[in-house]
């Protein structure tokens, strides 16, 4: 018992602690630098890592524009209609909204007002949005 | 996206520059809020015709410079006269480490100012430090615009050219400050003794 309390202590001596601290580290260094090869490889596979750049106002590159599959419960229906280009009012009008704070106003929120769930608010938008683009 | 930022973004697509100027300052004076991520994905927005790019880059950059001089005046005004009170920093701060910290960060603080623009909790502390051991406002000044031009050009070139895969990119970058900051842990670990003799030889 004593030879094995003597050995331990030995073992975590300041010496070996150091070793062993820079061995954690190193080991983190490397999962952590896996981690980033691992996620930038399957951002780039889905499609959801896309270097885009401008000059002039003009893309440069390949252009993948956001899809409507894309909106978020966060977003509001201003950004909506900004970033898909739709008419202030196009989805005010065909999703009947009252809302006086619209277009300033989460589709969570909105949902939420209305007792509503948000996939569905968020899938009468995307087939809303979809359908203005095939008219276009 | 983490919490913060998500119960924040809201926010900022409502309220626009107002938002984004309040909470750049928060960030840079007060609260550790993800202000890298809220610049990404601003930038992304301004990408996509949300935000005008110039307004956007002129008011996170002002609302940056007025928070960490803020910061940095509180500090050098009352930061040691109220955090003495507490009996534990008040044992730091006789400390000979903090001594010798506080004599490094006044004789060499170029590197540290700059360098700690780029995260948000780093940036806080390093503002609070120069303003209570009383680095030299002009010298302060100057670096920390260095910095947050460095740090806001930074984020908002990365959430600008990504467009819509912001929120994919933001991940990476968090992966990436892990990386980076254990980096530094395990660099301080390997040569961090021969780092403090050169600059112990330097003061001297």
């Amino acid at each position: 018992m004593y030879n094995i309390n003597m050995k331990l202590s030995q073992f975590f001596s300041h010496k070996n602690i150091k070793r062993i601290y820079l061995f954690i580290l190193i080991i983190l260094c490397l999962l952590s630098l896996m981690l980033f090869i691992i996620s930038m490889s399957y951002f780039t596979k889905t499609g959801q890592l896309d270097f885009e750049y401008k000059i002039n106002g003009k893309h440069t590159k390949s252009y993948t524009p956001i899809k409507p599959e894309s909106i978020k419960p966060w977003m509001t229906f201003n950004y909506i209609n900004v970033v898909f280009k739709l008419e202030p009012t196009y989805l005010k009008n065909i999703l009947n909204i009252n809302d006086k704070r619209y277009p300033d106003i989460r589709i969570d929120n909105y949902s939420r007002r209305l007792n509503k769930d948000q996939t569905s608010t968020i899938k009468e938008i995307e087939k809303a949005i979809t359908n203005q683009y095939q008219n276009k | 996206m983490d919490f913060l930022a998500q119960a924040i973004i809201p926010y900022v697509l409502i309220y626009k520059y107002w938002a984004i100027f309040i909470v750049t300052l928060l960030a840079s004076s007060t609260l550790p809020i993800p202000a890298g991520t809220i610049l990404i994905a601003t930038s992304a927005f301004g990408s996509q015709g949300y935000f005008n790019m110039k307004y956007l880059l002129l008011v996170v950059i002002i609302a940056n410079i007025v928070g960490d001089n803020l910061l940095y005046f509180i500090a050098k005004l009352y930061g040691k006269k109220v955090l003495s009170k507490i009996h534990f920093i008040n044992k730091i701060f006789r400390s000979d480490n903090y001594i010798s910290i506080e004599k490094k960060i006044v004789k060499h603080p170029e590197l540290i100012i700059i360098l700690s623009r780029f995260e948000v909790i780093s940036t806080l502390f390093v503002n609070l430090m120069s303003g209570m051991s009383k680095v030299n406002y002009k010298k302060f000044l100057k670096l920390e615009i260095i910095g947050t031009l460095g740090n806001v050009l930074f984020y908002s070139f990365i959430g600008y050219s990504f467009g819509n895969s912001w929120e994919a990119v933001n991940k990476l970058i968090g992966d990436f400050t892990i990386l980076f900051f254990l980096s530094i842990a395990l660099c301080i670990s390997l040569f961090g003794k021969r780092i403090i003799r050169r600059i112990n030889k330097n003061l001297d």
